[in-house]
Order: structure tokens, then C-alpha cells, then sequence
């Protein structure tokens, strides 16, 4: 590393200078996991087992009309850069909604420790420009005036190259300032929220979001633990960080963050939605939501 | 860019650009002249002193107003006996005297005592005899008087001052540019840094902010090489551009060799920067402090016996006493402050007037340690402990001699140990060590007047251990990539011992046909052991004095670099690459002016071959000798020294384009198309000198981003690039401005001075920042105004 990069490190830390990530402004996907259904939590599926995977989206108020065109291939030796396919499709899927791709891994798929899933996510779109895999990423986009394109990729682990579960974040306890925080949702975000449980003041008051990772949830190679990898979004306020961390040699068992709530709210009330999408750094995922109410 | 950022930027660059002012003289207050000298002193020496070779001996004068000289000391010393020497025929020189306003005046001076063999050897064939100017000290006033007149910023084949007819010894390239003396500490913007005062010259690019490596006719830093007598240094400044790691004061000399240079140096494809260091003062006890706010470095330097003398230098940064204070208090915990130090001591022994043995050490280390209260929003792997020291240390013995019938000798050995060690959260962790032993020697060996002969050797070994975890080094030039997160990277783990040896060597043959011709045909043949190739590289430079102070010059000639280390690496690399391979042609005029002013125009040409590059998708071998790239320029350059005024002029018109594989030409990153210097320095007399320099640089190639792509597994988004290369950040320009005022006392001297950096506040292009998923962007600037005040005393 060259001492330039010094110069960047000393300065990376300060934030992103344009906007944070951790706030959902605009629709958005926030991750991915795969599955093998009917052996959850396995995310590493063997030749020849049916394997689901499935995009989390966010918005910040009424979700977006989504179309999407996905696929699945065998990643390339690409080592720099946006990886390829080094064949065609194994298996393709579009249409509207949140996006999902399934398929059988074909018993005969060719030596490789890895598929890649690419695609496109399209909101408020007509239709999808391009082929998923011939296309992308450059000539792959989404049709119509005022569309969002989402350009997607996903490694999905293959056993027995690997071996790995999804950590589970759904059953875990999320509290917020000390309270128990239920995953309860509201049908309409953007409808008025007065009344409903959890509620804060719009004063710009700091809340403290406790999220809880089992230790069952991070699996021991032998030598040491899994590391969680918890990515937090917000809708409104201020997330203190978009990433926190349980190292591997950490005997932590949750992590805390800081939310500072807007100053200003509507008379009845509004919703303020949070995602959180956790990640073992070896391919496996899971994601829970929660929403408050915050009031003048 | 949100406040936290440009804190941040701004307490880096501020770094980045504190200035240690040049070193001063006292200055004239009035209209002068320089006293005159009437005749010339022998140049002979007695027959109990032994000298086959020219040698000078420089010494101070204070010449009354009878003009005869009352005091004599020695300023650069060659050996006792002929110390004494010197200082015997000093108080016999005649001198029309100074005046000041047309009066009489004393005045204090420097004048080079030169002395040849008892049977003059034929005039050396690789060297042009150069009329030189009678002794012109410096203005002089009230006592003690100034001693040379303010100097340019540009270079310049010219000593700084010398007897009448001087032989010079010609450029060992097609084109050399000098700094030397106070001039090369006198530069406004570069802190007082001899290195930083080369970015002055025509040729040199400017560095972007933490590459503060020379950037010479459209190449890379690492494509060119630093020498510090004969060695390379393995690190030139600290923090990537704080300041060198050697104090200038130390230094002789900077030769710069921007393409085109001399057999004598090799394995690189770029350009030879060559510093040499001076013997210390003979005649007595001498210290040099010096307080800045970035640092603070001490010099001395005294005779220990009538043969020899010695002198230590040293300084360490002051940057851990504040820089707390200027980061944000969010965004890291400080465990280390930034901290670098270097010393250099020199220990210099005349063995007889034909035999100097010179035993040179110097070092450097620098070190920081930050703790990252979050993770890096951009790069969640960079988060927790962020640090790492550089460090090196070097001893070098260097044997001069010259025997009978006018032979030369040079012979030196150069041990050397540097150790790296980085941490970078969870992506980066690496540990090296290498201990170099660096050979050199060269014989010079004159037949008759037309002709000589040059032999050489020069031995580069290494061995390393070490370990690596982090991301897979990339193509490090002309792939945007390499910013990306490490998140995004292949990573790859190893630990390995490895060693290198390549042994080169060389024949010169400087030929005069005809006054004022020199031809200097060459030929260097390196061995790579690593690589098991062998290289031959023919080089011709030709001069030609075609009348009165115009010379015309030219030359071509083949250049062989080695790849990176880590390129042939098994496992990261590809340990069946070859050398890449260039080809330098340069053809240029040089024109006099009287002593006042010189011009000159260049025009150079590089092709270059046999480039590593990676390979097109990263993949094994992960490189390839599969790249290309040219070079084109005109470098214009001029200076003028005329009584208290002294300016120069350096422009440089260049394209510098590489392809890699099968892609379409692309500008270099670091390309610069107009670069233009200019620098004018004003001695007002009592002491004051003002100066001022101004830049304006064409700016930095980049690529730019056209979307992006989120990679689900990792949470971040990957950017999509668009043409290597295909946009330009907006101009760079910049003014600095000097103001010095020495007082002097009868031992000791005090300067104070104001730096005054980016004088007009330009807020000047360092980069691109992205917002998380590269939709939006916005220019990251550079040094603000920065106004730098310092003291220092001399005695």
C-alpha cells in the first residue's frame, strides 16, 4: 500500500461526504440470500438440490412497482472488477415483485466453487432493456421515463467447495431504548401513525437500537467463529452507522447503535422504517424490518 | 464535501504542505559590486603534494577595501595539505574592490581555489571545456557581505561559482539539469526540500498530493529512480510528500536526468534523479537549527583531524505535538500520531590528495496508528486498527581515488535494511523485511586528448521475508480499480522468502573528433536472476558546440526496467515475465547568454515495450508483458540571474499514452499536457529576499464512473467504469510566496520567514469522492492558503 493510501484511509473514516447509506432515500436492494429449501438455514446448496434465491427491497414510503430479470450462472476467474459468466444461463427468472430466482442446480454443473446471480431490479419501470446475461452490466437497464435500475450481482457458494448456514436474524431481539421492539409492520407507511406503538418525538432525541445475534448463529470453523455483519437503514433520522461488527474473536452477543429522530413530523403522525440485513461474510444472510412512529 | 471530510482532507494536506523555507543569506541594502579579481592564482601545486586530478577547494574571503584579503577560511575542504594551500595563495590574491553605492566597501566571498597536476593529463575527452566567468561572488555591503548572488529555480549545468577556465565534465545524459547550493533550498513551496525544488524543472511533472515521487517525461515514480551517491533510496519522503528524508543542506548537488541518461545508471525505464552529497566544512565548528512547524532538524559539522571530518544531521517531525487536534473527534482515535525522523552522518577521510574514503549512514522511519471508532461506510473491511511504520537504514562506504595518467576510481558498497509493516482493519495485514547489498564501481581511464574509456559495475541484491494479507496487488498504473473497496477484491495470504540479484555493467567511450564534438556511445548489459534474462542496452548522446553558447545535443538509446517484486511473484504474479524495454530519443539546443540568462528547448520521444500490465480479467498469471506506451514532448526552459534578481522559466508540452492488451490508446494517469513553472526571487537588501513561484499544470487524467452495480453478498456497490482515462480534473494553479529576513551577528546568523502557500486560495482538484452507489460525486480540493513561519539559526 502506498503511503497515498494513508492519506485516503485518514480521510475515509470521516463519512460519506454526499450522503450516508444508511438512508433510504430512493428504492433500493439491500441483500440477498439463498436458500435450500426444505434444508434452512443451509445456504450452500449441493449439485442437484432446488435453490431459492431472494432479493430484500426497501422504500422510503409506498413500495415501488417492481419488475426485475434475473439469472444464474458460472461465475468466471474474473478476479478484478464486476465478474462474468463463463457459460449460459443455468436458469433465468423475471417478472414484477420482489425479485426471486429459482432453480435446481444441475447434478452435472462443471467443477467450481461458485454460481453468479445477476440481473436487473427495475422500479416504476415498463419493462427491462437488455439480456440478463449477454447485457450485463452495461447494456442492461430498465424501460420507461423516470425508472430506477438497479444493476444486481450474488455470489452463491456451492457445497461441498463450502460449507454454511444462514445466520437468523428474525427470531432475534431487537430493542429499542431498552424496550422490546416487535416486528409488527403497518399495512400503509405513509398513512398517519399516531397512536401506534412504538412512538417517538420528532426533537432530534438520540434512541438506542439494541440487535441481538445468537451465538448459535455464528458458526465455528475450528479455529475460530464467524463474524456478523450487521447493515441498518432507516427511512428517516439519523442511523449513528450503516455497518457494525461482531469479530470473530468477540464474544459479543449484540450490537448498539445510536438513532437520532428528525425534528419535524406531520400532526398524525409518521412511519419511520428500519431494515436490517445481517451477513456472516461467508455468503450466508438474513434480514428483519421494524417501524416506529414519530409524532410532533 | 461534508465538514468531517474536509477536516480531514484539509489536516492531511496541511501536512502534506507545511513548508521549511530555504535557508538564507545575508543580503545587501544598496546598489554593489562584487570586488573583481585582478589575476588568477596558480594552479599548481608543490612537488611534495601528489594530485593527478583537478580538485578545488572553496573558501571564504573577506576582501578590504585595498582589495587585498584580510581573512581567508575553508569552506569545502579537500585535504589538509591542501587546505593550507589554499588558504596560503588566498592572502595573496588581488582584487579590485567592493563597492556599495560607489563606495569602497569590504566584502565577504566565496571563491573555488582550483588546482591541477604539476604535468596537466590531456584534457579528458568526455568533457568540454566551458569558458567560465572570473570569480562573481555576490553583492556585497556592510560586513559580513552576502556570498553568492540569488539563484534560479531551474537548473543548470553552471557551478554556482569558480575559478576563470574550469574543465567541466559534461552531462552523462543528453540532457541534465543541476540544482545546487542555495539554490535548491530556496524555492518558494518547497519547504527549503532540495527534492521538492526539481518539480521546478522542465520535464518534471507535478506530484499529485501523497505521490511525492519525481513524475519525469510522462512516466511513473517507480519507472524512474533516486540515487543518493550511486544508491538508491529506498524511500524519498515521508508520508509520500511530506519532505525527503535527507536534509538538503547535506547535498551538493541533484542532478536530474529526465530521459536519455548515462550507462552508468540502469534499471529503470523513466528518468535518474542523482544527489550527491558534500564533504563537511574543514574549517571549524559549524551548527544549523531549524524550527518549523512541520519539523525540526539539526546540522553539525567539524573537522575532527587535520584528514578528516565529520557531520550529523537529524530531524523529526512535530506533526504528534497537534495533529490531534485537527482530526475529528468522531472519526478516529489517534494511537499513534503521525511521527517520522531521519538522520544522516557522514564521515569523510582524506587518506592522501589522490584517495578520499567517505563512510556515509543514513535512515528514516515513519509510523502511524489510528483506531477507527466505525467502520468505513465505503469499505465496512476497513474499520478498527489502521497503522503502520516504514522504515530503512543504510551504510554506505565510498572509496575515490585517482592514480597516475589521470585514472579514476569510484568504488562503494552499500548495506541496507528496510522494514514495512501495515495493518488495515480487517483487509490488510503485512509484514516485510529486506536487506539490500548495493556494489558500485567505476574506473575512468583517458587515451590521449579525443578519447576515454568508462568501466563500471553496479550489483543490486535483496533479500526478503515477509508476509501479506489483503487484497491481490493489482495493475498499479492505468486501472481504476485500485481504489475500489477492499470488500470488492480477491483477497490472497502469503509468507514467503525470496531474493534477488541483478548485476549490471557498462562501457562508456566519450569521444572528441573535433573541439567542441563529444560522442558518447555506450553499452549497459543487466542480468535479472529472478527473471533469468540478460538485457543489453545501447545508448549514444552526442553535443556539439556549434558557436559561441549554443550547443546543440541529442540522444538515444535503449532502457530495461525489471518488474515490480510482487509482479513475479508466484501466486500473486507471474514469475515468467521479462523486463519491460524502452527506447529515449531526445534532441534539444541549449543557448548562453552571457552569466546573466540561458535558454533552452528540448523536444523527447519514448516508446515503451514489453509493458507489464494484468491480465484482462485478473485471472492467473495475473500479469503480462503485454503493454505499450509512448511518450512526446518540448520542454522550454530559461533563467536569468541579473544582480539581485534571479527568475526562471520551465514549460513543458507533453502526451503520455499507454495500451494495455488490445485496448485503445489511453492517457497516462498521471499525464500532464501543459506544465508550466516560473519562479522570480528579489534580494532587497538588509536582509530581505522576497520570492515567489506559480504553477499552472494541466489536470489529472481519470476515468469516470457511469454506473454501478450492487453486489448483494458484500452490501456495496461495485462502480462501472467508463474509458480509461477519458476525463481530466480541472487545471491546477498555484502561487507561493517567500519573505526572508536574516539578521547577522559576528558568529551566528538568525533568519525568519513566512512560506505563504496557494497565496490566492485556489481550491485545486486532488480527486473525485462518490457518494455510496456512485450516483453522485463531487470534487475533492486540496492545500488551502497556508501561511508557514519558522527560525532558524546558523552558526
Amino acid at each position: 500500500m502506498r503511503w497515498t493510501h494513508w492519506a485516503l484511509l485518514l480521510c475515509v473514516s470521516c463519512g460519506d461526504p454526499l450522503h450516508p447509506p444508511q438512508r433510504i432515500e430512493k428504492n433500493r436492494v439491500l441483500g440477498a440470500q439463498v436458500v435450500v429449501p426444505g434444508q434452512e438455514p443451509r445456504a450452500t446448496p449441493s449439485r442437484g438440490e432446488p435453490v431459492a434465491v431472494s432479493f430484500w427491497m426497501a422504500d422510503p414510503g409506498t413500495p415501488a412497482a417492481l419488475t426485475y430479470a434475473l439469472a444464474v450462472c458460472q461465475r468466471d476467474d474474473t478476479l478484478t472488477g464486476i465478474p462474468g459468466c463463463s457459460g449460459g444461463a443455468i436458469a433465468r427468472s423475471s417478472g414484477s415483485g420482489d425479485p426471486v430466482l429459482d432453480f435446481t442446480l444441475p447434478a452435472d454443473l462443471p467443477p467450481g466453487d461458485r454460481l453468479l446471480v445477476l440481473g436487473v431490479v427495475c422500479a416504476n419501470a415498463s419493462g427491462v432493456i437488455g439480456d440478463v446475461i449477454s447485457g450485463f452490466p452495461n447494456a442492461l437497464g430498465c424501460a420507461g421515463e423516470g425508472a430506477q435500475t438497479s444493476r444486481v450481482m450474488f455470489d452463491v457458494f456451492l457445497s461441498p467447495e463450502h460449507d454454511n448456514n444462514n445466520p437468523t436474524l428474525a427470531d432475534e431481539t431487537i430493542r429499542l431504548d431498552s424496550a422490546d421492539w416487535s416486528a409488527t409492520l403497518p399495512t400503509d407507511v405513509t398513512a398517519p401513525c399516531a397512536g401506534t406503538s412504538p412512538t417517538v418525538g420528532a426533537d432530534g432525541a438520540v434512541h438506542q437500537i439494541r440487535v441481538g445475534v445468537s451465538a448459535d448463529d455464528r458458526e465455528f470453523d475450528g479455529t475460530r467463529s464467524e463474524l456478523s455483519e450487521l447493515a441498518s437503514f432507516s427511512t428517516a433520522g439519523e442511523l449513528s452507522r450503516a455497518f457494525s461488527f461482531i469479530e470473530a474473536d468477540s464474544d459479543a452477543t449484540e450490537v448498539t447503535l445510536d438513532w437520532k429522530a428528525p425534528r419535524t413530523a406531520p400532526a398524525g403522525g409518521r412511519s419511520v422504517r428500519f431494515f436490517f440485513v445481517l451477513r456472516d461474510g461467508r455468503g450466508g444472510a438474513d434480514y428483519s424490518e421494524r417501524t416506529l412512529c414519530v409524532v410532533p | 464535501m461534508c465538514a468531517p471530510v474536509r477536516a480531514c482532507v484539509l489536516a492531511l494536506l496541511f501536512g502534506l504542505s507545511v513548508s521549511r523555507p530555504a535557508l538564507s543569506q545575508p543580503r545587501s541594502e544598496a546598489v554593489v559590486t562584487p570586488p573583481v579579481l585582478k589575476s588568477a592564482p596558480s594552479r599548481d601545486v608543490p612537488g611534495d603534494i601528489e594530485l593527478t586530478t583537478e580538485v578545488s577547494v572553496v573558501v571564504e574571503l573577506v576582501v578590504e577595501k585595498n582589495g587585498t584579503v584580510s581573512e581567508a577560511k575553508v569552506v569545502e575542504g579537500v585535504s589538509a595539505a591542501l587546505d593550507a594551500l589554499a588558504l596560503q595563495r588566498a592572502g595573496t590574491l588581488q582584487f579590485a574592490p567592493a563597492t556599495r553605492d560607489e563606495e569602497t566597501v569590504a566584502a565577504r566571498i566565496r571563491f573555488r581555489m582550483t588546482f591541477t597536476p604539476k604535468r596537466t593529463p590531456p584534457p579528458d575527452p568526455a568533457a568540454t571545456v566551458k569558458p567560465r566567468a572570473p570569480v562573481t561572488p555576490a553583492p556585497a555591503t556592510k560586513s559580513p557581505a552576502p556570498q553568492t548572488p540569488p539563484a534560479p529555480t531551474t537548473g543548470s549545468d553552471e557551478p554556482e561559482y569558480g575559478g576563470e577556465v574550469t574543465v567541466q565534465a559534461p552531462p552523462r545524459g543528453a540532457t541534465r539539469r543541476t540544482l545546487a547550493g542555495d539554490d535548491m533550498r530556496r524555492v518558494p513551496g518547497t519547504r527549503g526540500d532540495a527534492f521538492r525544488a526539481i518539480e521546478s524543472l522542465p520535464g518534471v511533472s507535478r506530484a499529485p498530493a501523497g505521490e511525492g515521487e519525481p513524475l519525469l517525461r510522462g512516466t511513473s515514480g517507480n519507472e524512474s529512480s533516486v540515487q543518493l551517491d550511486g544508491a538508491t533510496i529506498p524511500l524519498l519522503y515521508h508520508f509520500g510528500g511530506l519532505t525527503s528524508v535527507v536534509h538538503s543542506r547535506l547535498l551538493e548537488r541533484v542532478d536530474v536526468y529526465p530521459s536519455n541518461f548515462s550507462v552508468r545508471y540502469g534499471r529503470v525505464l523513466g528518468g535518474v534523479v542523482d544527489a550527491k552529497t558534500r564533504n563537511p566544512r574543514s574549517d571549524g565548528f559549524h551548527a544549523v537549527l531549524d524550527l518549523s512547524l512541520l519539523d525540526s532538524s539539526a546540522l553539525v559539522e567539524a573537522p575532527i583531524s587535520d584528514r578528516s571530518a565529520v557531520a550529523l544531521a537529524a530531524r523529526r517531525s512535530n506533526l504528534d505535538f497537534y495533529f490531534a487536534s485537527f482530526v475529528p473527534d468522531d472519526a478516529y482515535a489517534v494511537i499513534a500520531a503521525p511521527v517520522y525522523w531521519d538522520y544522516q552522518a557522514l564521515f569523510v577521510h582524506a587518506l592522501s590528495p589522490r584517495h578520499e574514503l567517505r563512510v556515509l549512514g543514513y535512515g528514516s522511519r515513519d509510523r502511524i496508528e489510528l483506531l477507527l471508532n466505525e467502520p468505513v461506510e465505503s469499505d465496512p473491511t476497513l474499520r478498527g486498527s489502521v497503522g503502520g511504520a516504514l522504515e530503512f537504514h543504510r551504510l554506505s562506504l565510498q572509496a575515490r581515488s585517482g592514480f597516475a595518467g589521470g585514472v579514476r576510481q569510484d568504488v562503494s558498497l552499500t548495506l541496507g535494511h528496510v522494514r514495512l509493516g501495515q495493518v488495515v482493519g480487517e483487509s490488510v495485514d503485512a509484514d516485510l523485511s529486506v536487506l539490500n547489498v548495493d556494489g558500485r564501481g567505476e574506473w575512468q581511464v583517458p587515451f590521449g586528448r579525443a578519447a576515454s574509456l568508462t568501466l563500471g559495475f553496479d550489483v543490486v541484491t535483496s533479500f526478503s521475508k515477509g508476509s501479506y494479507r489483503g487484497s491481490r496487488p493489482p495493475q498499479l498504473e492505468g486501472d481504476p480499480r485500485i481504489n475500489e473497496a477492499e470488500a470488492n477484491q480477491a483477497q490472497v495470504q502469503l509468507a514467503d522468502r525470496f531474493s534477488n540479484l541483478s548485476p549490471g555493467a557498462y562501457v562508456e567511450l566519450p569521444l572528441t573528433p573535433a573541439h567542441g564534438v563529444l560522442l558518447s556511445p555506450g553499452l549497459r548489459v543487466d542480468h535479472f536472476r529472478a527473471l533469468k534474462r540478460t538485457t543489453l542496452d545501447p545508448r549514444l548522446t552526442a553535443r556539439l558546440l556549434l558557436f559561441g553558447q549554443t550547443t546543440l545535443k541529442g540522444g538515444v538509446g535503449l532502457f530495461t526496467q525489471e518488474p515490480l517484486y510482487f509482479e513475479t511473484l508466484a501466486g500473486i504474479g507471474n514469475p515468467d515475465l521479462k523486463p519491460a524495454r524502452a527506447l529515449h530519443q531526445t534532441v534539444g539546443v541549449e543557448q548562453g547568454f552571457g552569466e546573466t540568462a540561458s535558454a533552452g528547448i528540448d523536444l523527447f520521444a519514448r516508446r515503451l515495450f514489453d509493458r507489464v500490465v494484468a491480465t484482462k480479467n485478473g485471472a492467473a498469471p495475473y500479469f503480462e508483458n503485454d503493454g505499450a506506451g509512448h511518450v512526446l514532448g518540448l520542454e522550454l526552459s530559461g533563467r536569468l540571474r541579473a544582480g539581485r534578481t534571479s527568475g526562471s522559466l520551465a514549460y513543458t508540452l507533453s502526451r503520455s499514452e499507454r495500451r494495455d492488451h488490445d485496448a485503445p490508446w489511453r492517457l497516462f494517469d498521471q499525464d500532464q499536457t501543459h506544465n508550466l513553472v516560473t519562479a522570480l526571487r528579489q534580494d532587497l537588501g538588509a536582509g530581505w529576499i522576497v520570492g515567489g513561484r506559480f504553477r499552472l499544470t494541466s489536470g489529472s487524467p481519470h476515468t469516470p464512473v457511469q454506473g454501478s452495480v450492487y453486489d448483494a453478498g458484500t452490501g456495496l456497490y461495485r462502480p462501472l467504469y467508463g474509458r480509461v482515462g477519458s476525463a481530466r480534473d480541472a487545471a491546477f494553479h498555484q502561487l507561493d510566496l517567500l519573505v526572508e529576513k536574516t539578521w547577522s551577528f559576528p558568529e551566528w546568523k538568525l533568519a525568519a520567514y513566512l512560506d505563504l502557500q496557494n497565496a490566492y486560495n485556489r481550491q485545486n482538484p486532488e480527486g473525485i469522492s462518490y457518494s455510496y452507489d456512485y450516483s453522485k460525486s463531487e470534487v475533492a480540493t486540496g492545500l488551502p492558503i497556508f501561511p508557514n513561519l519558522g527560525l532558524r539559526g546558523e552558526l
